[in-house]
């Protein structure tokens, strides 16, 4: 069966009206331009090149992002595949400024699409002016892959029907859950060894109420604040809020501790049950329910926390410090610096 | 879905009907300079956004907008005119956004203002 892949792959390279970037041979996914009438509009954007891979489809200037775009969206799947046993439908990566052709695309090309502003890595200089700001930034990879985690999870697994804003209808660690399984294994590390400072400073949030939490960006009330009061000014317009961390009453820390404990959270009910897909267990107890942490009390859970337990809090607690005591090397800040 | 945090977190850039949506002219974008939808990006501190923009013909100069993604399509513009090539509108937003910009051929660019942050937007004309 393994054997068929290439075949497979070769043909639907030859079956393509122009050139292969890349051949299955390689080890790349294959990605194939796409031009003149066969592109999936009927009318291109002047600078906009279409390329077709066989998750979606990329659609940039620089054939090199394509690539790069190509191989985040192949891992990206796959990392979805692992984590929720399913594969999601076809979408499109567009650059930024070409996000606009997504509306002529007929619905089951265009799943999900993503604007994405491709940018070169950052230079040392930079790196350092960011460093002790979020790790996630450094690695540009890790972030296309990061949001297409979380657009398959909500196209696929937890649609946003009910919540506005972030995070579908999903608790909002569960959201950031699927995109930070998603990402690159370096900055995986990152949020691992991350995690262990977070522990060994004495900011370990209970499991029981982190899975309840929102994200402290959009949970935070210095915002329905801005947004209340726009509104009370002037009903039916658009609100552009922008606004520093430090005026939301955050910091940056608190802000990265979400995220690292989220990753934590994913790695300790993996281990815990032994289950690759629990993610897709949780989220499906979530959807059958419409409770957000009702699946905490099933038995399924409780019978996989460590013998003696007293409670999935305490449990989370012994695997935390024993996590940190593991993890004793200094979080990487700038992996490209 | 929040991207990488910066020095400045972009809460977001809702969008609400507002009032009546003027109708767009089809086949007003053979003959007008600015007829029609234009599509492109709009870049604010560390942030791009996509955007739409639709004018419609015949003088009108009526319009809407569209942060992809992110708003609606109904956010009508004010204050559309436009001299020679050189093209000016707001949107009535909160804070109000004001674009300044040039149109040549099937191209727009120019600068946007928010408030005291300045960046730029690029459209290109589009179905």
């Amino acid at each position: 069966m393994r054997r068929s892949v290439p075949a497979l792959l070769a043909l639907f390279a030859l079956l393509a009206p122009t050139g292969v970037l890349r051949s299955a041979d390689q080890g790349e996914p294959v990605l194939v331009e796409v031009t003149g009438r066969d592109i999936p509009v009927g009318e291109n954007l002047e600078g906009a090149r279409w390329f077709r891979t066989e998750w979606g489809w990329v659609v940039v200037e620089d054939p090199r992002n394509a690539e790069t775009a190509a191989r985040d969206l192949r891992d990206a799947v796959a990392a979805f595949r692992a984590h929720f046993g399913a594969t999601p439908g076809r979408g499109a990566i567009f650059e930024t400024r070409f996000a606009g052709l997504s509306e002529a695309m007929l619905a089951d090309e265009r799943r999900w699409t993503l604007p994405w502003r491709f940018a070169p890595a950052p230079d040392a200089d930079e790196c350092a002016a960011q460093a002790g700001r979020d790790d996630h930034y450094f690695d540009r990879r890790s972030g296309l892959r990061h949001e297409l985690g979380h657009l398959f999870f909500l196209t696929m697994i937890i649609p946003n029907v009910r919540k506005s804003q972030y995070g579908g209808d999903a608790p909002d660690w569960l959201d950031e859950a699927a995109a930070l399984a998603a990402e690159t294994e370096r900055v995986t590390a990152m949020r691992r060894a991350a995690f262990a400072e977070q522990v060994r400073a004495g900011r370990l949030k209970p499991a029981s109420a982190f899975l309840r939490d929102a994200h402290p960006v959009i949970g935070a009330p210095a915002v329905a604040a801005a947004i209340a009061a726009a509104r009370s000014r002037q009903r039916g317009v658009p609100i552009y809020l922008e606004m520093r961390i430090e005026q939301l009453g955050l910091t940056q820390e608190r802000i990265r501790d979400f995220y690292t404990q989220s990753r934590a959270t994913l790695d300790y009910f993996v281990e815990r049950t032994r289950d690759p897909r629990i993610l897709a267990r949780i989220a499906q107890d979530i959807r059958e329910t419409g409770h957000p942490t009702g699946w905490t009390r099933r038995p399924w859970l409780l019978d996989a926390l460590a013998p003696g337990a007293a409670s999935l809090d305490s449990d989370f607690e012994t695997w935390a410090r024993q996590f940190a005591a593991a993890h004793a090397d200094a979080a990487e800040r700038c992996p490209n610096g | 879905m929040l991207r990488a945090f910066k020095p400045l977190v972009v809460i977001g850039c809702l969008g609400f009907l507002a009032g009546a949506v003027p109708a767009q002219n089809p086949g007003a974008g053979a003959t007008d300079p600015i007829a029609g939808r234009w599509t492109g990006s709009m870049t604010l501190g560390q942030s791009e956004y996509p955007i739409n923009l639709w004018f419609d013909g015949a003088g009108s100069r009526r319009g809407r907008f569209q942060v992809i993604g992110h708003s609606t399509a109904n956010n009508p513009l004010r204050n559309v005119t436009l001299a020679g090539s050189r093209i000016s509108f707001d949107l009535p937003s909160r804070p109000q956004q004001q674009f300044r910009g040039t149109i040549a051929g099937r191209r727009m660019i120019g600068t946007v203002r928010v408030s005291a942050l300045r960046g730029s937007f690029s459209v290109q004309r589009a179905r």
